[in-house]
């Protein structure tokens, strides 16, 4: 391979060009059936890119639980963000309130516990006593705390 | 942003030899034109609010993406691909002289009917058969650079390979079309 490569680089596109040039001519009439298909394509998108750009342009709406509308640009974009946010504080604070009544329910059974161990006629040291228990249990009662 | 009317122009522009660009990657006109309404509705869709001389890169990019999807779709992908690597291999040009063939090509195709036998429409329809039968890349790097008259860069860009690879793809497509084109007796004599 001994040929100049600068000439058959130069060479290469012009026949190159050559042939793209009576290929534009080929292309230029694909039938009307095509060309028809190729409008309606055409038009379709351009129907499309329309929506497109009018939801990017179009003020946001939203409809509060009242039933107004809140219109507006910058607010409306705000309202938008909070009104996404609003089941996850929603969630969190229903986690809160089941903690907190868990805590409730512990802190009350614990009272009734201590409340009756302490107003018993019994003190609660002789529930720990062995001799205490066998006699409980051979008068058939059971201790229940 | 590209306005309604630059979308308009730059499509009704361009959709002719997109149908064109598809129906030699897919070799059905249906099809075909599935294809370039898809790149279209795509390109509305997600980059009508790019500048207008943004359009012609995107749409060329989306335009391929659309074509590879439909391959996938077809699942005929591999087939394809294995028939037309059949052509890689028939880069053999050490038999004859490159100088001379693409010579004489470009003095064939420069001068209307040479050697008074060859009418243009049969000219067309030999480089249209022929520009088919390349390998898919050479055939898009051939496309891309002439056709749609796109840089060595931004062809690079769309394919997504190397501004040597374009070079390379172009080359063997050059070849391989001047080659064909001798085969059918366009010009010269087959050695």
């Amino acid at each position: 391979m001994n040929q100049p490569a600068a000439h058959l680089d130069h060479l290469e596109a012009r026949v190159a060009q050559r042939m793209a040039a009576l290929l534009h001519e080929g292309a230029r009439d694909p039938g009307h059936a095509v060309s028809e298909r190729l409008r309606v394509a055409r038009e379709q998108a351009l129907a499309r890119a329309r929506e497109v750009r009018q939801l990017q342009t179009a003020p946001a709406v939203h409809v509060t639980a009242g039933g107004a509308g809140v219109l507006g640009g910058f607010f409306g974009a705000w309202v938008s963000k909070l009104a996404m946010a609003l089941p996850a504080v929603a969630l969190v604070a229903g986690l809160l309130v089941i903690d907190q009544q868990h805590d409730q329910a512990q802190m009350e059974s614990s009272v009734d516990t201590d409340l009756a161990l302490l107003t018993d006629d019994v003190p609660p040291d002789a529930y720990s006593d062995a001799g205490f228990a066998e006699y409980l249990r051979s008068n058939g009662l059971t201790v229940t705390r | 942003m590209a306005t309604d009317k630059e979308l308009s122009d730059f499509l009704k522009g361009i959709e002719k030899r997109a149908f064109k660009r598809a129906v030699y990657a897919v070799r059905d006109e249906d099809a075909a034109l599935d294809i370039v309404q898809d790149a279209m509705i795509r390109l509305a869709e997600k980059y009508a609010d790019r500048p207008a001389e943004e359009l012609p890169l995107v749409f060329q990019r989306i335009l391929s993406n659309a074509t590879m999807d439909w391959f996938r779709r077809q699942k005929v992908r591999n087939n394809v691909m294995r028939n037309l690597s059949d052509f890689e291999g028939a880069d053999d040009d050490g038999e004859f002289d490159l100088l001379e063939m693409l010579t004489s090509a470009d003095g064939a195709l420069g001068f209307e009917s040479a050697e008074g036998t060859v009418s243009r429409e049969q000219t067309l329809r030999l480089i249209d058969e022929a520009v088919q039968m390349l390998p898919t890349r050479q055939r898009e790097a051939f496309l891309l650079r002439y056709w749609e008259e796109m840089d060595v860069a931004e062809t690079a860009s769309v394919m997504g390979c190397s501004e040597g690879s374009v070079k390379t793809h172009c080359s063997r497509a050059v070849h391989a079309l001047a080659k064909a084109l001798r085969a059918k007796g366009f010009f010269g004599a087959t050695p």
